[in-house]
């Protein structure tokens, strides 16, 4: 067998209804060389039996374990890492309602192999919903491309790259306890993603090798609307302000204010969007946050017309936010050059 | 009465000037079964050579370790807590400004031992100067009072949490506060407190048994937390309100917008206090998140007063 053992660790709650394709995506990977691990948190949907009958049908290439109580997400994320083959040299989370690309782990391995300085891949991703609708997204870099570590940490202290999972080298799952202490309930991927890129150049793929589930109710907006998202943002830079910093890369430190600057813009997006959504009140929060991070928010023209807006109701209103959004769109359309010093693929 | 283990433990960084105070006053408790675990965070000036006297004159009791590179703040709270024995049945975190007073610890093993169901025990302090002048608080509460964990959860979260006490915990009781797997990282004591009071009844003491020197209950109303701390006092309140509401108690729940408003009121104090220090843009700032809390503070006279002292006032101000 050729390549290094892979785990996929699959852990999930009550994802029943989209077990199939994901263990499917999972088990027919292109790749050989891999296991799957499944650890039920005490699902009470049909999850157990669905995952039985798969480990029928493909063997000892899919364990399946499941929990007496519920031990939490980040608990049985926990519990799945403790289960691998101690033998697996790369590990992969797939969460439960999402799937792979069946090239997903021989083209990240791929990259691994071929530069052992990358301890990580991430791969873009799109999104599908409840339905099964699709929606596809820019990718974040313009090409694949291998990112050395101090710069990609440059990158992250000014944006997260959205990615559903990262797939990372074995070792990396030790060195990850040492920056115990720091915990981030909302930002919590973009986090994990900094501290490997702490540690080691990081893989990009461009090709949207994962699909994952949107929810109607999903944990997102909800901290958008008590603001805990930004304000989040504000301490998960501090934090990488501090890390960076303790490890000797002053150049990533020196992004803090530039990225305090940036979460103050973005308050104007997130009171656009309330906005939208007919919420100006929690809106009107997001002008006064914007000038907390951004001393000069309040020049900005588009700061003027919302907070103006925000004192509108009814059809003034919704005519004056879409009026707003034609002319300034609030959305990302392209993709960026990987910063100077990487690798183009 | 067969004498409990107690586990004093105390992360230290740069303290030479204090440190002595606070390793003498546990010296001179009148409680034997002691077990002090002591861990330097890198240290640059000779905080680890006091300690290591210490740890030379009474090895049986004094643990001292070090680490080489930083670590933060919450680490080190999770690290101090492995040097001392998993045997402990008692746990007091304890700042090296901090002292105790000789009788702090069979106080407390006492109060303990009296009520079965309580999980931590919160101390009145006073605070310390550093030329060892004491100014006295004003008590909590006027007695000792055992609260159920509601109770005590609820005067969390309407009076807030900053209060003069030092928390003596018992140790199973803090060691759960984890299991939420929520960490507050300018707050590492506040989860230990929120959690107790889920699971125990905790009590209260209201004579001065210790001391505390560090620049929030030395300054005590003229003190202004760093921005970063007001934040995560903010993550902590919507957390606090999700863990009661998931237990049910909406009663605690429900008081989330009272407590989020009182937090934009101390935001207008520490506002006019960065004016009194010349410090514009930084009181600026705190005006403005005073009202990202909470909008309607802009229609009090205390708002009013601040603002006015600004050149200009901004359109959301007025």
């Amino acid at each position: 067998m050729t390549g290094p053992l892979v785990s996929i660790l699959v852990p999930n709650y009550n994802y029943g209804r989209f077990l199939p394709a994901c263990l499917e995506s999972a088990l027919n990977q292109t790749y050989e060389n891999l296991e799957v691990v499944f650890v039920d948190n005490d699902s009470t949907d049909d999850s157990y039996e669905i995952a039985q009958d798969f480990r029928r049908r493909y063997g000892d290439r899919l364990r399946v374990y499941r929990n007496d109580e519920n031990v939490g997400g980040s608990g049985n994320a926990r519990k799945a890492c403790s289960r691998i083959d101690p033998r697996s040299q790369c590990i992969i989370y797939l969460s439960s309602d999402d799937f792979f690309h069946t090239t997903m782990i021989e083209r990240c391995v791929g990259i691994m192999e071929a530069h052992p300085s990358v301890g990580f891949v991430i791969t873009h991703r799109r999104a599908i919903d409840e339905h099964g609708r699709i929606t596809e997204e820019i990718p974040f870099y313009n090409c694949d491309c291998v990112i050395p570590s101090t710069e990609q940490m440059e990158v992250f202290m000014m944006a997260g790259i959205g990615v559903s999972t990262q797939c990372f080298r074995n070792r990396h799952v030790d060195s990850r306890g040492n920056i115990l202490g720091y915990n981030f309930d909302i930002a919590g991927d973009w986090f994990s993603n900094f501290i490997l890129a702490c540690e080691s150049d990081m893989g990009y793929i461009q090709d949207a090798l994962c699909t994952y589930r949107t929810h109607t109710t999903n944990v997102t907006s909800q901290a958008v609307r008590n603001l805990t998202n930004s304000i989040e943002h504000v301490l998960l830079i501090q934090a990488f302000h501090d890390i960076a910093l303790s490890l000797e890369r002053p150049s990533v430190a020196r992004r803090l204010e530039p990225a305090r600057v940036k979460l103050g813009s973005m308050c104007l997006r997130y009171a656009a969007q309330l906005l939208g959504d007919g919420d100006p009140s929690t809106a009107r929060r997001y002008l006064h946050l914007g000038p907390v991070l951004r001393r000069d928010l309040r020049d900005d023209p588009a700061w003027a017309t919302l907070w103006n807006l925000s004192g509108l109701e009814g059809q003034a209103l919704r005519e004056g936010v879409l009026a707003f959004e034609a002319s300034s769109p609030q959305t990302r359309r392209v993709s960026y050059d990987p910063p100077p010093g990487a690798i183009r693929l | 009465m067969e004498k409990p283990l107690v586990g004093i433990l105390i992360p230290t960084q740069n303290n030479s000037a204090t440190v002595a105070r606070c390793m003498e006053s546990l010296i001179a408790q009148d409680y034997e079964n002691l077990m002090v675990g002591i861990l330097d965070n890198a240290s640059t000036d000779d905080t680890y050579d006091i300690l290591l006297e210490y740890e030379r004159q009474d090895r049986k009791r004094i643990f001292v370790a070090r680490n080489y590179s930083k670590s933060n703040p919450l680490n080190l709270i999770l690290r101090v807590r492995g040097l001392v024995s998993p045997r402990i049945r008692q746990l007091q975190y304890l700042m090296p400004t901090d002292s105790l007073q000789p009788t702090y610890v069979s106080r407390c093993l006492e109060f303990f031992a009296a009520h079965e169901k309580m999980g931590a025990i919160s101390v009145h302090a006073e605070a310390l100067h550093p030329d060892g002048r004491l100014s006295p608080a004003r008590p909590w509460r006027a007695s000792q009072v055992v609260l159920s964990g509601d109770a005590y959860l609820e005067s969390l979260m309407v009076e807030g949490m900053e209060r003069r006490t030092l928390e003596m915990y018992r140790t199973e009781i803090h060691d759960f506060a984890y299991s939420e797997g929520l960490l507050f990282n300018r707050h590492p004591s506040w989860l230990p407190r929120l959690m107790a009071g889920t699971i125990s009844d905790v009590g209260y003491l209201p004579d001065p048994l210790a001391a505390r020197g560090d620049a929030a209950s030395l300054l005590g109303p003229e003190f202004v937390p760093d921005q970063a701390s007001v934040f995560e006092q903010y993550l902590f309140l919507q957390s606090f309100a999700g863990i009661a509401q998931r237990l049910g108690k909406t009663a605690i729940s429900d008081q989330l917008p009272t407590a989020v408003a009182q937090l934009g009121q101390a935001c207008i104090r520490h506002a006019s206090l960065l004016l009194d220090a010349g410090q514009g843009d930084e009181a600026q700032a705190r005006l403005s998140m005073a009202l990202a809390y909470h909008p309607a503070l802009r229609s009090t006279p205390e708002f009013a007063q601040v603002a006015r002292r600004f050149p200009e006032t901004p359109l959301d101000w007025r």
